[in-house]
C-alpha cells in the first residue's frame, strides 16, 4: 500500500505547474534544473540499462526522507541486486545476497548526484540544447555534452520537460556510438514512499570491504604519482581497503574531471592477476606491473575512459615509497 | 564478377573488425583467416581515418605489418574465453593488435598528444584511436585478466561508489554495478 506523501505531492505539482517560458529554455539552465528535480523530487520509474548487447530492468526508487536522499535502484530480472543509499550510506546488495556497504568517508561531500555537473560544467566539455524529444511517453529536451579532447567521453541527455528530471542518458564514444544507455520506460512522480520502501533486505553475508585503521604500518605503502593527467582530471578520493582471500591491502584512488572518473588500484602482484585489458560496457580494466625502488607493483586502472587515456595514465605512472 | 561478389563480404567484413563492430565469433574468423593484405589494408584506412579527422599522423612504422601478423599469430592460439569480461576482449585486442593507432607507437609520439589535443578549438566528435596500444605484445593477451575477474569485479563495485560521488553521472556507476551482478548470475 502506497501511502501519498501530501508533501511530496504538492510539490510535484508546484513543479509541473510553473511554466516553461520559451526564452528560458538554455542547456545550461536545463542542467541547474536537473539536478535540483533529481535531488528533490519524488519518484518510482522502471528503467532500461543497456551496453553492447546487454539489457537489464532496473526500477528505481527516490523520495526525500527526513531531509535526507533515499533512493534505491533495483534488478527487476533474475537474481536479486540492487543498490539502495540513505544519506550517505550506501549498500549494494549482490546476486548471491550478499551485501557490501560502502560506508560513509569524512572527505565525502554530500552533492547531489547532478549537482556538480551544474554548478560548474567542467571546461573539457561543451553543452549544447539539441532539440525536443520523447522518452517513456513524455515530452523531453535533448541535450549533448560534448568532449573537447579525445582523453573522455561524450554524453547526450534528455530532461523532462514537465518535472525536468533526467529521463535517458547515454555515454557516447568519439564516433558518437552509445556505449551505454539508461532510460525510463515509466515514471512516477507521485508514488508515496515511505521509508519502508529503502529498508535493507537480509544479508546471508557481508563482503568485507574493510577500511584500513590508519595507523596499520600497510597504510599507503605505496603512492601512485601521476605524470600524465588528461586536461581537468583530479584526484578526488583515497583509501586502502583488504581485499580477496588474502586479506591483501588494495590502495585506491580516483581521479575525474568532474564528469568521467577512473581509479587506480595498487596491489602486490602475484598468481592470477596478470597484466591485461578487459572491458565491460564502458568501463575499462587495465593492469599493468610497474617497478619502484621497493620493487614491483600491479597496478590495475577501471573507469570510463577511452582506452587511450588509460594506457597512458598508465604509461606515466610511477610509485613512490611511503616514508613513515 | 565472381571475384567482386567475393571481395565486397571481405572488405565489409573487415571494415566492420576495423569499426570494432564484429562480435566475438566474427573476430575470431576474421583474424584466422587475416591474410598479408588485409593487415596492410586495415593499415591504410586507419591513415586514411587519422588524416580525414586530422589527428596527428606519425610515419607508418616500417614493420607495421610484421607487427600486425605477429599479434594475429598469437591470437590464433587456443584460449580458454570466460565470460563476461572477456565478451569484449577479443574485439578489443583484435582492433588494438591489428589498427589503431599507431602513431602512439613509441613514447616519444605519445608526448606530442597532448598538446594537439589541447590545441583543438572545438569539440571532437567524430571517430579516433581509441583502442591505442604501447606494445603490441602486451595488448595480445587481454583475456589473461579474465582469470582473475572477481577481483576486478571488486574493483569495479569500488570504482562505482567512487564514481557516483565525484563524477557526477547520475544512476549510471549504480547501473553498471547491478548489470555486472545480472551477468555473474548468469554465467
Amino acid at each position: 500500500m502506497w501511502l501519498r506523501s501530501l508533501g511530496a505531492a504538492l510539490l510535484c505539482l508546484a513543479v509541473q505547474l510553473a511554466p516553461v517560458r520559451a526564452e528560458e529554455i538554455s542547456a545550461p539552465h536545463l542542467l541547474k534544473q536537473m539536478a535540483d528535480a533529481a535531488r528533490l523530487l519524488e519518484y518510482r520509474g522502471r528503467l532500461l540499462y543497456m551496453h553492447g548487447s546487454e539489457v537489464t530492468t532496473l526500477e528505481l526508487l527516490h523520495a526525500r526522507i527526513d531531509d535526507r536522499e533515499h533512493e534505491r535502484l533495483t534488478q527487476l530480472e533474475g537474481a536479486l541486486a540492487e543498490v539502495i543509499r540513505r544519506g550517505e550510506h550506501v549498500v549494494c546488495v549482490h546476486a548471491d545476497q550478499s551485501i557490501t556497504r560502502l560506508v560513509n568517508r569524512s572527505s565525502v561531500t554530500p552533492l547531489g548526484l547532478h549537482e556538480r555537473l551544474s554548478n560548474s560544467l567542467p571546461v573539457q566539455y561543451r553543452l549544447q540544447l539539441d532539440g525536443e524529444d520523447r522518452v517513456a511517453g513524455r515530452a523531453a529536451y535533448r541535450m549533448q555534452l560534448l568532449p573537447m579532447d579525445q582523453f573522455r567521453y561524450g554524453y547526450r541527455l534528455w530532461t523532462d520537460q514537465a518535472s525536468h528530471l533526467l529521463l535517458k542518458s547515454e555515454l557516447v564514444d568519439l564516433s558518437g556510438r552509445a556505449l551505454e544507455r539508461i532510460e525510463f520506460v515509466s515514471l512516477d512522480l507521485e508514488p508515496g514512499l515511505t521509508v519502508d520502501d529503502f529498508v535493507v533486505p537480509a544479508a546471508l553475508k557481508e563482503r568485507a570491504l574493510d577500511s584500513l585503521d590508519a595507523s596499520e604500518p600497510a597504510h599507503g605503502r605505496v603512492q601512485v604519482v601521476t605524470g600524465w593527467l588528461p586536461e581537468g582530471f583530479m584526484e578526488a578520493d583515497r583509501d586502502v581497503r583488504l581485499s580477496g582471500g588474502e586479506r591483501r591491502p588494495v590502495a585506491a584512488a580516483t581521479f575525474s574531471d568532474g564528469l568521467a572518473a577512473f581509479t587506480l588500484f595498487v596491489e602486490e602482484p602475484g598468481e592470477g592477476k596478470p597484466e591485461g585489458v578487459s572491458k565491460i560496457g564502458p568501463t575499462i580494466a587495465i593492469s599493468r606491473v610497474i617497478g619502484s625502488a621497493g620493487g614491483d607493483w600491479l597496478v590495475t586502472l577501471v573507469g570510463e575512459v577511452p582506452q587511450l587515456t588509460g594506457e597512458r595514465v598508465l604509461a606515466d605512472l610511477s610509485l613512490e615509497a611511503n616514508s613513515d | 564478377m565472381k571475384q567482386q561478389s567475393q571481395t565486397a563480404p571481405r572488405e565489409e567484413a573487415l571494415s566492420a573488425l576495423f569499426d570494432n563492430e564484429v562480435n566475438e565469433l566474427e573476430a575470431r574468423r576474421l583474424l584466422r583467416d587475416m591474410t598479408d593484405h588485409d593487415a596492410t589494408r586495415l593499415g591504410h584506412w586507419q591513415l586514411a581515418r587519422d588524416v580525414m579527422q586530422r589527428h596527428a599522423v606519425a610515419p607508418v612504422p616500417e614493420d607495421f605489418s610484421a607487427r600486425i601478423s605477429a599479434a594475429v599469430a598469437d591470437e590464433k592460439q587456443p584460449r580458454q574465453w570466460a565470460l563476461p569480461l572477456a565478451r569484449v576482449a577479443v574485439a578489443a585486442s583484435v582492433a588494438l593488435a591489428t589498427v589503431v593507432g599507431w602513431q602512439y607507437w613509441d613514447s616519444n609520439a605519445a608526448n606530442t598528444a597532448p598538446a594537439l589535443a589541447s590545441s583543438q578549438q572545438r569539440p571532437l566528435l567524430l571517430g579516433e584511436g581509441e583502442l591505442v596500444s604501447r606494445s603490441l605484445r602486451e595488448q595480445a593477451q587481454p583475456a589473461a585478466l579474465v582469470s582473475g575477474h572477481q577481483r576486478i569485479d571488486d574493483m569495479i563495485v569500488r570504482h562505482s561508489d567512487f564514481a557516483a560521488r565525484h563524477g557526477s553521472q547520475g544512476l549510471a556507476p549504480y547501473a553498471r554495478f547491478i548489470s555486472l551482478e545480472a551477468q555473474k548470475e548468469q554465467q
